[in-house]
């Protein structure tokens, strides 16, 4: 293995992001070999290092002043808004803006009786299928396939310049590219908040859990406010990454495993008598905290929960097209793709199977929901 | 600006307030990482909190924590672009002696110990500041904040893969600028 995979399947592993295997791999290379044993210390301290800096806090009158404007009726900065666009994609929309005026022109002069002809007027039809192909074209698309044949001028050739109106009646930009959907589907978007809040937790009690050997011995030294101070943020994370997953639970969108369930309510207990005394700034609770984050079974942490499946996608599925054809304009569009399975990383249910994956996408109201099967 | 006449219902102002409690230190952290101005970092902290509470009943409440994070990145890129700020460090080698001191400093047993600690300290803020943005975007959101990569992909709009990368050649470059820092050894305190 090169140095360069090798730092990067130990940076993968420090946000607990290799697979089993291949951590195995890793953690035996890392003993047997001196260099990477040297390596692999330098990026734990290395991290440590930048988690040490101190955090920021808000302002005593943060609050406040947010009230204040809220109150005042002020609105969202437009700024908000402004998402950095990348040299490339810059330079993909002066050339699509050159193929638009180029398309533009070649039907203007189609118009005018220009001697090559595009056949009959099915083909000079775009497909719904090429509508969504190909986003970039689909505004163009849609101009010519709309542009009303009266407006035509005298000289055009009726026959070669007549484009057939596109059917208002029909859902805009929707495909199935395979009916019926294998598999069930199941909401991809809390799937993957649900699988970041399960890192998260297992990522922060592993860190606290490598702690703990220096804690306990700074708690001798009896210096607590330190001691807080590294701890709190990592417990704070994990009550953050558990509240989502309780959330996700009670929406029914997921099923936290027993064990994993058992494992996060501990150390909720814990964290939140650590929380209360912290406030009245009482050392003991360190030690229900750390013993708590000691006794964890980190392991349980990967097959944290199991997902909800719509109960029929097909049913999904035909849901989502009557809601086009009664209010188009209630979504932007309703496309379903198939993917190549992406690539998997820990935790990554077994039961996937390596079958081409159908995703569903709808836009309602500028907010982007997504089903995947399995 | 835009107005908003709807008033958010009592459920999602409690929503609200507790994000607020829970994520406006950690913003302001994000934000000063990436401005190198804590003064303006907490005006973005407030402007993401506004921006949220303009869209409350279109943001999820799961969704909170990146959605906040992804308005800051825009907000902290904006004023970037705007103003082509120059980054600096926000303790300079002339304010040090103004800085209040900390409780590490009241415990530690040495003054020589206490300026190490701050010197390790600056070369810290200082090497993060030296990576390129799209790093240090990545670096301050997986390995500062906690963040997953798929939270982080979805507020820096990139693929997971992309964020993976980015961490990781982050996670090169500041090894090797506090690769003198390292070798000084442990440091479990004053920092």
């Amino acid at each position: 293995m090169s140095r360069e995979k090798l730092e990067r399947e130990m940076s993968l592993n420090l946000d607990g992001r290799l697979p089993c295997a291949r951590r195995d791999q890793l953690l035996a290379r890392i003993a047997d070999d001196e260099e990477a044993a040297r390596l692999w210390a330098e990026m734990q301290e290395a991290q440590e290092l930048a988690l040490s800096l101190p955090a920021e806090t808000v302002g005593d009158a943060f609050a406040d002043s947010l009230w204040e404007r809220i109150r005042s009726g002020e609105g969202t900065p437009e700024a908000v808004f402004h998402e950095p666009v990348s040299p490339w994609t810059k330079a993909r929309y002066v050339l699509t803006g050159a193929a638009a005026a180029a398309a533009i022109l070649v039907g203007v002069q189609w118009f005018l009786g220009d001697p090559w002809s595009l056949g009959n007027e099915e083909q000079a039809t775009p497909s719904t299928e090429n509508l969504v192909a190909s986003t970039d074209d689909a505004s163009t698309a849609e101009q010519l396939s709309t542009r009303d044949p009266e407006d035509a001028p005298a000289t055009a050739n009726p026959r070669r310049g007549r484009l057939t109106p596109r059917d208002p009646a029909a859902p805009p930009r929707q495909v199935l590219v395979q009916q019926p959907v294998p598999g069930q589907l199941v909401p991809f978007d809390p799937l993957n908040v649900a699988r970041g809040s399960t890192l998260a937790c297992y990522d922060n009690v592993q860190r606290l859990q490598r702690q703990i050997p220096q804690i306990e011995q700074s708690l001798d030294a009896d210096r607590p406010a330190e001691l807080v101070s590294r701890v709190e943020p990592h417990l704070r994370r994990i009550r953050g990454a558990a509240d989502v997953l309780r959330w996700l639970e009670q929406d029914q969108l997921i099923t936290l495993d027993g064990h994993f369930l058992a494992e996060l309510e501990g150390l909720m207990r814990a964290i939140k008598r650590f929380e209360d005394a912290a406030d009245q700034d009482r050392p003991q609770p360190l030690w229900v905290a750390i013993d708590a984050v000691k006794s964890v079974d980190v392991t349980r942490f990967r097959e944290g929960f199991t997902y909800r499946c719509c109960a029929d996608p097909d049913e999904f599925v035909r849901s989502f097209q009557q809601l086009a054809e009664v209010n188009p304009h209630a979504g932007e569009a309703l496309n379903v793709l198939t993917v190549e399975p992406p690539v998997s990383c820990e935790p990554e249910p077994q039961a996937w199977s390596n079958a081409p994956r159908i995703q569903l996408f709808i836009q309602i109201d500028g907010n982007s929901l997504g089903w995947t099967t399995r | 600006m835009t107005r908003v006449q709807q008033e958010p219902d009592a459920l999602a102002l409690v929503a609200f307030n507790r994000a607020m409690g829970e994520h406006a230190d950690g913003l302001k952290t994000f934000a000063t990482r990436l401005l190198g101005d804590p003064l303006a970092a907490e005006d973005v902290a407030q402007d993401a909190f506004l921006a949220l509470y303009r869209h409350l009943e279109q943001v999820p409440t799961s969704a909170f924590r990146p959605w906040l994070y992804r308005v800051a990145r825009n907000l902290c890129l904006d004023q970037l672009r705007r103003r082509k700020f120059k980054l600096r460090l926000f303790r300079d080698v002339e304010r040090d002696d103004d800085r209040p001191h900390t409780p590490e400093d009241a415990q530690a047993d040495r003054p020589d110990e206490v300026a190490a600690a701050r010197e390790a300290r600056t070369k810290v803020e200082e090497a993060i500041q030296q990576l390129p943005t799209r790093f240090r975007e990545a670096f301050l959101l997986c390995e500062m904040q906690g963040l997953s990569y798929e939270d982080a992909a979805a507020i820096l709009n990139c693929p997971v893969k992309t964020v993976s990368t980015r961490l990781f050649r982050a996670r090169q470059r500041f090894r090797a600028l506090v690769g003198d820092v390292l070798d000084l050894g442990p440091r479990t305190a004053g920092l």
